[in-house]
């Protein structure tokens, strides 16, 4: 809502400055844009879910009032009944409609607005159309009670509150033509809807220059039934703005008398008696506030007679006793429901800067974290060892995956757009895009790693695992890349994990299974993927590893292994392997069958000339340590000898010559 | 002086010489020394000129002595100078050019998210903090119900939520609040945590909105855990995090699960309270949304001890991210451009 000093003026007894509203507004924590025209100060104010009551001249200067010697002054509400005509009125529901009043005018003449009228009603944010209309919207920004104008000749027989049939339609004011459901509560004559309740009237009823007879609404409708209407239909207004917020019981009445005042006093006419339905009981409400809970809750003692001086200001009724502050809180205020929504009125008006700050006084408690997070945050540090750059990725991904490895995937219903509609079921998609991007921008070398969540269905809904991805861009060769994933997995405690290599349109796959289940994956894109990706002829490789049991688990224990006294012996051997071998079996020979080995280390491999294409040079140095003595040259020769014997029987591995 | 004298002295002077020859380090030093035995003013030359002044049955004798010193010490330099090579020859000897920058190493980094969440954890866990976590994939109940808004609540705008089923019950997270309730139904009383994590909201893009950003959450709660509790603790919080210089400053508030509500503001770190660009003009930047837990929070979270009270607070990280490093895009946080990651690193 909009305002300015000059318009609020005449609606306040007491004086303020410039400067006192501004302090007071930012005191308050109403958010606002200020702007200086000449000797006014104009000022927007965009009231919390639960503070409607902000949305109104009078409410502001309720609010306000108890900064300085101000308070709201009413304007003037007197009518005289000049006729007789009733409008029957029948609510369906009063669950829906609580409560509705309007009042017949007569021979009234729509025109412009005087001037005043417009220069109000556009500083107040709304558009002059004429007369009538304006006035039932400066009353809505006087009082917040939204009003709305029938012509009285389009409204046959009486006025229905009832849920549209399914099926229905209405131009509404806008032009629109809308479908209705039973959903959207209407306002209806005996044939027809006029009007979507508390959000817009109906082109049907509208009122123009050839109206000469009036009917005006004012009604308290449910904020529920208004809200769920408003996002249905699509259809936000500022009436169903301050409807879904619960408006004042209170201004109905008062807010339709100054309306009708108004219109007698600026278009002539003469105003009927009031018609009403429903129930407009103000619900005041007893709220009890125990003094020693303002103490301990805001942490500082409060003069009393600073308390009831505020809320008393604020229109609340306030009884204490020794113990006990009673407080009767008007119906307006929908947001004071408990005592600690007195206490927080308490600690606004008193100034959150005036409250002392303490540090709290606990006992030191055990364990007090989740391993989940600080695991998953400390493994980013095994990464960044290896040389890796973490990125972090949005997870939304597009609908049309360029490479997919699984169809398990979570649709977003609502999304921005088809580019962000999916929910990622894999690291991988996104880091190669990332890559993509490094390659468009001249970067031709990266290396990147990820930590996040991927999304799946569940038979019973949905479900995130966490997972580490990593992708390199021309960065050495698939061993060194590899090797750093296996690195990765050694310290997250997978040990041993079967190697299973497979090839499909996406490329070639080596996954890490334990017990028969995937744990990690390298990925070698085949061409065509990456030619989608514009990295044709780039060495591009992406992994990814579940990090489910990591979580879980923990990174591998540190065990501790005596360094031997002794030197140890060490002899390089180049084997012919081939390719068929899994090198994992031939490692896990060695060290079974030669305690005596203590490391082993592929230090270079080679394929091509020189050597059968179906298989590869394995450059490697063995360590032997004795504890029983230092070896001999001859015992070395005997056991790589015998080494030798074993691979070649059990592998067909030769030695390179 | 007779001869006996003399003899010592060179003796002397010779054997110093020698030693110090030995120690120089490189041919600069060497030329240093030459110039301080054998230079015009050296010593050799002004013993030498002291010949003429001494009797003369020691003259002979006396140049003899001298000279035979003089040898000594240059067959020593000779050989010194051998062994002791220029800087020149060094660079020659290896193929280098000292003077050229090093390679620059091939370094990994951390993102910026990454590291304000780490300097976060270390603050709170400095005052006792644990740090929690929740799914990202949440449910009306734990994003909205069980943070006292029930269905159709018009505060329920303040937060345009991604759905993932047709009835609206699952969705992902707007804010890390729900981990409140999660982490209130596992623990105990009192109990203080934080939460970071990703969350989700369904705005466009732009230079200070993305639909995925990281929240850190806070919760202390205990018994007579009050305001100023939460005023302390979040000042301590904001000066460990921008410097004891910033200023700090809690304003009224809403939000749907505390009550009182507050919206803190730093003193802009940029302009330091004068008015700049990035605070537009008014000193101040919004940091933090906090206030003391909503009794209806602790209703359904299953928490009633009655004298039980607490603070909550939420921030995105990303923007205090922004605010540290200055960085005025959002959107470079997504990226996955090496030119902003590696500045991290």
């Amino acid at each position: 809502m909009r305002y300015s000093i000059k318009a609020l003026s005449e609606y306040i007894r007491g004086t303020w400055t410039k400067k006192d509203i501004k302090q007071w507004l930012s005191m308050l924590g109403l958010s606002l844009v200020f702007t200086e025209q000449d000797e006014d100060v104009l000022f927007e104010i965009e009231a919390p879910a639960n503070r409607g009551d902000l949305s109104s001249a009078i409410g502001l200067i309720r609010a306000l009032s108890p900064c300085g010697e101000i308070e709201p002054v009413y304007p003037d509400i007197t009518i005289k009944e000049e006729s007789s005509k009733i409008l029957p009125i029948e609510i369906e529901s009063f669950n829906d409609c609580i409560f509705y009043a309007g009042r017949v005018i007569e021979s009234v003449k729509v025109t412009d607005s005087p001037q005043w009228l417009k220069e109000k009603v556009v500083a107040a944010g709304f558009r002059s159309v004429n007369n009538v209309v304006d006035i039932t919207n400066l009353v809505f920004w006087e009082f917040g009670q939204p009003l709305h104008a029938f012509d009285l000749k389009c409204l046959k027989g009486k006025i229905v509150v009832r849920r549209a049939i399914n099926g229905e339609q209405i131009t509404t004011l806008d032009g629109m033509k809308r479908d209705l459901t039973s959903e959207v509560l209407v306002i209806a004559d005996a044939e027809k809807p006029v009007a979507i309740a508390g959000i817009m009237g109906g082109m049907n009823s509208e009122v123009n220059s050839t109206t000469t007879d009036l009917f005006i609404e004012s009604a308290f409708f449910n904020p529920v039934r208004i809200r769920r209407a408003s996002k249905l239909l699509g259809l936000v207004t500022d009436a169903s703005a301050r409807f879904e917020k619960t408006i004042d019981p209170g201004f109905v009445v008062i807010g339709l008398n100054r309306c009708c005042r108004l219109i007698s006093e600026i278009c002539g006419g003469r105003v009927a008696p009031l018609c009403v339905s429903g129930d407009n009981q103000a619900k005041e409400k007893l709220i009890t506030v125990r003094k020693t809970k303002i103490v301990s809750y805001l942490g500082c003692e409060i003069p009393e007679d600073f308390i009831t001086s505020t809320l008393k200001k604020l229109n609340c009724e306030v009884h204490a006793d020794a113990e006990n502050l009673i407080v009767k809180v008007p119906a307006g205020r929908i947001d004071i429901e408990i005592d600690v929504d007195i206490i927080e009125e308490i600690a606004k008006y008193w100034g959150y800067d005036r409250i002392p700050e303490q540090m709290p006084i606990s006992s030191i408690a055990y364990n007090v974290s989740s391993q989940e997070y600080l695991r998953l945050d400390a493994l980013k540090d095994t990464f960044v060892k290896l040389g890796f750059c973490e990125v972090i990725n949005l997870g939304l991904c597009d609908e049309n995956r360029k490479i997919s490895f699984s169809d398990d995937v979570i649709e977003i219903i609502n999304p921005l757009s088809r580019n962000y509609a999916i929910l990622r079921n894999s690291l991988i998609p996104e880091l190669l895009q990332n890559l993509k991007d490094n390659y468009n921008r001249k970067i031709e070398k990266a290396r990147i790693f990820e930590i996040g969540n991927v999304y799946f269905k569940t038979n019973s809904g949905f479900t995130e695992e966490p997972y580490a991805g990593a992708g390199v861009l021309n960065f050495g060769s698939f061993y060194a890349f590899k090797g750093n994933i296996e690195f990765v997995l050694g310290k997250i405690g997978y040990q041993k994990l079967v190697q299973k290599i497979s090839l499909d349109r996406f490329g070639v796959f080596v996954e890490f299974l334990k017990d028969n289940r995937r744990v990690a994956l390298i990925y070698l894109p085949d061409e065509s993927i990456l030619k989608e990706y514009d990295l044709e002829q780039q060495s591009v490789m992406l992994a990814e590893i579940n990090l489910c049991d990591f979580v879980k688990n923990g990174f591998s224990q540190i065990t501790y292994r005596p360094v031997s006294k002794l030197m140890p012996v060490k002899r390089d051997i180049s084997l012919i392997v081939p390719n068929s071998v899994c090198w994992q079996k031939v490692e896990e020979l060695i060290f079974r069958d030669f305690k005596i080995v203590e490391k082993l280390e592929i230090f270079d491999i080679y394929r091509g000339k020189n050597i059968p294409r179906d298989s590869t040079a394995v450059a490697l140095t063995l360590t032997f340590s004795n504890p029983e003595g230092t070896l001999t040259r001859q015992e070395v020769e005997h056991i790589v000898q015998d080494i030798l014997d074993v691979l070649k029987n059990h592998f067909s591995i030769t030695l390179r010559q | 002086m007779d001869e006996k004298d003399l003899s010592l002295k060179l003796e002397v002077i010779v054997a110093e010489a020698i030693q110090r020859l030995s120690k120089l380090n490189n041919t600069e030093e060497l030329e240093k020394w030459r110039i301080q035995y054998f230079g015009r003013k050296g010593i050799f030359a002004s013993m030498t000129s002291q010949i003429p002044s001494m009797p003369v049955e020691m003259k002979p004798q006396a140049g003899a002595l001298i000279n035979s010193a003089k040898r000594k010490l240059t067959e020593a330099f000779e050989e010194r100078k051998k062994n002791l090579l220029t800087l020149q020859d060094k660079k020659t000897e290896f193929n280098l050019n000292f003077g050229l920058p090093g390679l620059k190493p091939e370094t990994g980094s951390l993102h910026p998210v990454t590291l304000v969440s780490r300097e976060i954890v270390r603050i709170f866990q400095g005052l006792g903090f644990g740090v929690h976590t929740g799914p990202e994939i949440e449910t009306d109940f734990y994003n909205f119900e069980a943070l006292n808004m029930p269905a159709d609540h018009p505060a329920r705008d303040m937060w345009d939520t991604f759905y993932l089923d047709s009835e609206r019950k699952f969705l992902l997270r707007t804010h890390t609040s729900p981990v409140q309730i999660r982490v209130m139904e596992k623990i105990s009383v009192p109990l203080r945590i934080i939460a970071i994590g990703k969350t989700f909201r369904r705005d466009d893009f732009d230079a200070s909105h993305s639909p995925v950003f990281h929240q850190v959450e806070g919760l202390m709660v205990g018994p007579d855990i009050t305001f100023s509790n939460l005023k302390a603790v979040l000042i301590f919080f904001l000066k460990e995090l921008f410097g004891t210089r910033v200023k700090v400053n809690f304003l009224p508030s809403y939000f749907p699960f505390t009550e009182p509500s507050a919206e803190i503001s730093i003193s802009c770190v940029i302009c330091e309270g004068k008015g700049c660009q990035t605070c537009g003009f008014t000193g101040w930047l919004e940091i933090l949304g906090a206030g003391m837990v909503h009794p209806e929070v602790f209703r359904k979270s299953g928490i009633q001890q009655n004298n039980v009270t607490g603070f909550a607070f939420g921030a995105g990280l990303e923007r205090i991210a922004m605010i540290k490093y200055g960085i005025d895009d959002i959107r470079q946080f997504y990226t996955g451009d090496m030119r902003f990651l590696k500045q991290f690193g």
